[in-house]
């Protein structure tokens, strides 16, 4: 990324930065227990949840990676993007209810805690913290890298410096104010992203000269471009709807919101408002992208050493300055709004989860030391960030596709079907940590690809649900009988 | 103990049709692998629905489901259409149109669907009250450090 020497820009970044501490201190004081560390104490009002939900999804990856995807292959990653206007409401459907009911009635704060009160024993649980811990780890690692790299654009500060500075402030309102801090920054985050997005959509459109000089441009340039399946082709478009979509469901930064309203009948505003609000993100990834690129084709813009490059340098060199700072403020929200989520999920699964899972009980002084967790977890992935490139870059490919094949049939489908057990919820978790790692690993060391451009994630989401559901079939005669009689009572609601 | 649920009756279809998509997916017919991508979203959301608010959802869904394939089948049959002139369509040719001017607006119609069922058949205020009352804590849940 360009080095910005702005001072308005700067500022904005800065004041930015300042604020999330503000909100650190705020939500350190009403942070007791872990519940409210890892929940906010189930006491959210529906605005907070839509924005905390809409924020946490749209990582860096929205507005800086979608940009460039599009810049590079058009509308293939239309797909991508629009399949979350579908997805975010499924997961108030299939998820919210059942979730937020479950949480009702005995302690449950993570999503290996609802998989515990499911299906019973210790090996569901454990394998889905070791599911979200992977998950974690991977994303984590990029999304602090790319706190590192738009810092260093912004201050001009080497790499180091400019982590100390993000993850310091990272740092404090995760430990101080645990979810609590990330979900009223994720409110502020998620208002700065819409309104940037509005403006951008604008000043990008009318930059490249209005919405029929690009069409015309692209088309000119490669009629497949601008064709409904970009030039990554149909199979490629078509399976990233499938993982976005039906995956999104799976994401659990975007799902364990739901446990954290407090009038389950705001739901219904939950499942209505959250797919619109993404949908305006979108504009910003679409637009970016295609005016970018007709730039470059018209010979206003010199070519990009690489396509990431197409938000930053847009920014930069067509949009007014106050307006670049507003999106760099808010580029480093979509990163840190993320990033939030992922250390709380990431401190749960240690804190909680695993010791759960082995010991039958979490540790004692949980809050205290889901805060020792969350400060351990993000020194390790700025360490990991730092000295291990490859295994971040491995691990943030592998995040989504892991999350949707191993979350969405324990916990979409599990909730929501009887006949579902243990065996088959282990056995899919397996299979998809498993399938995931071995052919995104074939595929980086070209020892094999899925044909036809089939995504690894889609496949093995799907491969994942058609195991959940053969092992739950052929492997509970009885019909599954044996369900405790809340969560029996909250599937029948 | 109530095990007659719509999931047990649709989440077997599911598994089928995964299978189906994933063999569909290694034989590269996505054509069809996009035609039945809208009958495995139609499932899930059914699952979720469950049985009440299903049966209610399942007459608008079943007008949206042609609707989303037509829409998929026009940019199918648009697509190789590239020579000549584009026949944009608010900057994007006709094919891709359909995607973004028909196919992403589908998705709010699900969260409306939701919202517009919610209180009658989602999660009716009686039903609520009954499991709060046998099961529910009292208070949102507040364990101590």
């Amino acid at each position: 990324m360009p080095i910005i020497n702005s001072p308005l820009i700067i500022f904005c970044v800065v004041s930015y930065l300042a604020l999330c501490f503000g909100i650190g201190i705020w939500a350190m004081r009403r942070t007791h227990s872990s519940s409210d560390f890892f929940l906010a104490g189930k006491s959210l009002g529906p605005v907070v949840v839509v924005f905390a939900t809409m924020s946490s999804i749209m990582s860096g990856f929205g507005f800086v990676g979608g940009p460039g995807l599009v810049f590079e292959s058009g509308a293939s990653s239309f797909w991508m993007t629009f399949a979350a206007t579908f997805s975010m409401p499924l997961g108030a459907v299939l998820v919210g209810k059942r979730l937020r009911l479950m949480a009702e009635t005995r302690e449950i704060l993570t999503l290996p805690d609802a998989v515990a009160a499911r299906y019973g024993g210790r090996w569901p649980r454990a394998a889905m913290a070791l599911a979200i811990l992977l998950g974690v780890l991977g994303y984590l690692g990029t999304q602090v890298m790319a706190i590192g790299i738009v810092l260093v654009a912004v201050l001009g500060v080497d790499l180091p410096v400019a982590l100390l500075i993000g993850l310091g402030v990272l740092a404090f309102y995760s430990i101080a104010g645990g979810i609590m801090a990330g979900v009223y920054t994720d409110l502020f985050q998620g208002a700065l992203m819409i309104g940037a997005s509005l403006a951008v959509f604008s000043y990008a459109i009318s930059s490249a000269g209005g919405l029929d000089q690009i069409g015309t441009t692209l088309w000119q340039m490669d009629a497949s471009f601008l064709g409904p399946w970009g030039t990554r082709g149909p199979m490629m478009s078509l399976s990233w709807f499938v993982l976005f979509l039906i995956g999104g469901v799976g994401q659990p930064h975007g799902i364990t919101k739901f446990m954290m309203l407090k009038n389950i009948g705001n739901l219904k505003w939950v499942g209505l408002l959250t797919g619109p609000c993404y949908a305006v993100l979108s504009l910003l990834w679409v637009s970016i992208g295609l005016s970018m690129r007709t730039l470059v084709e018209q010979g206003v813009q010199a070519p990009l050493d690489s396509p990431d490059l197409a938000a930053p340098v847009f920014l930069l060199n067509y949009a007014p300055e106050w307006l670049a700072g507003v999106v760099f403020a808010a580029l480093l929200a979509a990163i840190m709004s993320t990033a939030d989520s992922f250390l709380n999920l990431g401190a749960a699964s240690v804190v909680r989860d695993i010791p759960t899972a082995l010991l039958g009980r979490p540790l004692e002084r949980e809050l205290f030391w889901s805060r020792i967790a969350t400060g351990v977890i993000l020194v390790a992935s700025a360490v990991f960030a730092l000295y291990m490139e490859n295994l971040i870059a491995l691990l943030g490919t592998f995040g989504w596709g892991t999350f949707a094949a191993a979350i969405f049939p324990s916990i979409a489908i599990g909730l929501n079907w009887k006949r579902a057990n243990g065996a088959a919820c282990v056995a899919s978790i397996s299979v998809s940590i498993l399938l995931n790692f071995a052919l995104e690993l074939s595929a980086k060391y070209g020892l094999y690809q899925l044909p036809y451009g089939m995504n690894v994630g889609c496949f093995s989401l799907l491969a994942s649900l058609l195991v959940f559901i053969g092992v739950s079939w052929f492997s509970s005669p009885d019909g599954g009988t044996d369900l405790p009689a809340d969560v029996n009572a909250a599937m029948d609601v | 103990m109530r095990v007659s649920q719509t999931g047990n009756r649709l989440v077997p279809i599911l598994g089928l049709l995964c299978g189906v998509l994933l063999a569909l997916g290694l034989l590269g017919s996505w054509a069809w692998f996009g035609f039945l991508t809208w009958p495995l979203i139609y499932l899930c959301a059914a699952i979720g629905f469950g049985d009440e608010a299903g049966r209610k959802a399942i007459w608008p869904a079943l007008v949206i489901m042609p609707v989303a394939g037509a829409l998929l089948l026009g940019a199918i049959l648009l697509t190789e259409q590239s020579e000549g002139e584009p026949g944009l369509i608010l900057g994007v040719p006709l094919a891709t149109a359909f995607l973004i001017y028909g196919i992403w607006p589908l998705g709010i119609f699900l969260g409306v669907l939701y919202f517009k069922a919610f209180d009658r058949y989602v999660l009716p205020r009686r039903k609520l009250d009954a499991f709060l009352s046998e099961y529910g804590q009292g208070e949102s849940d507040r364990s101590p450090d």
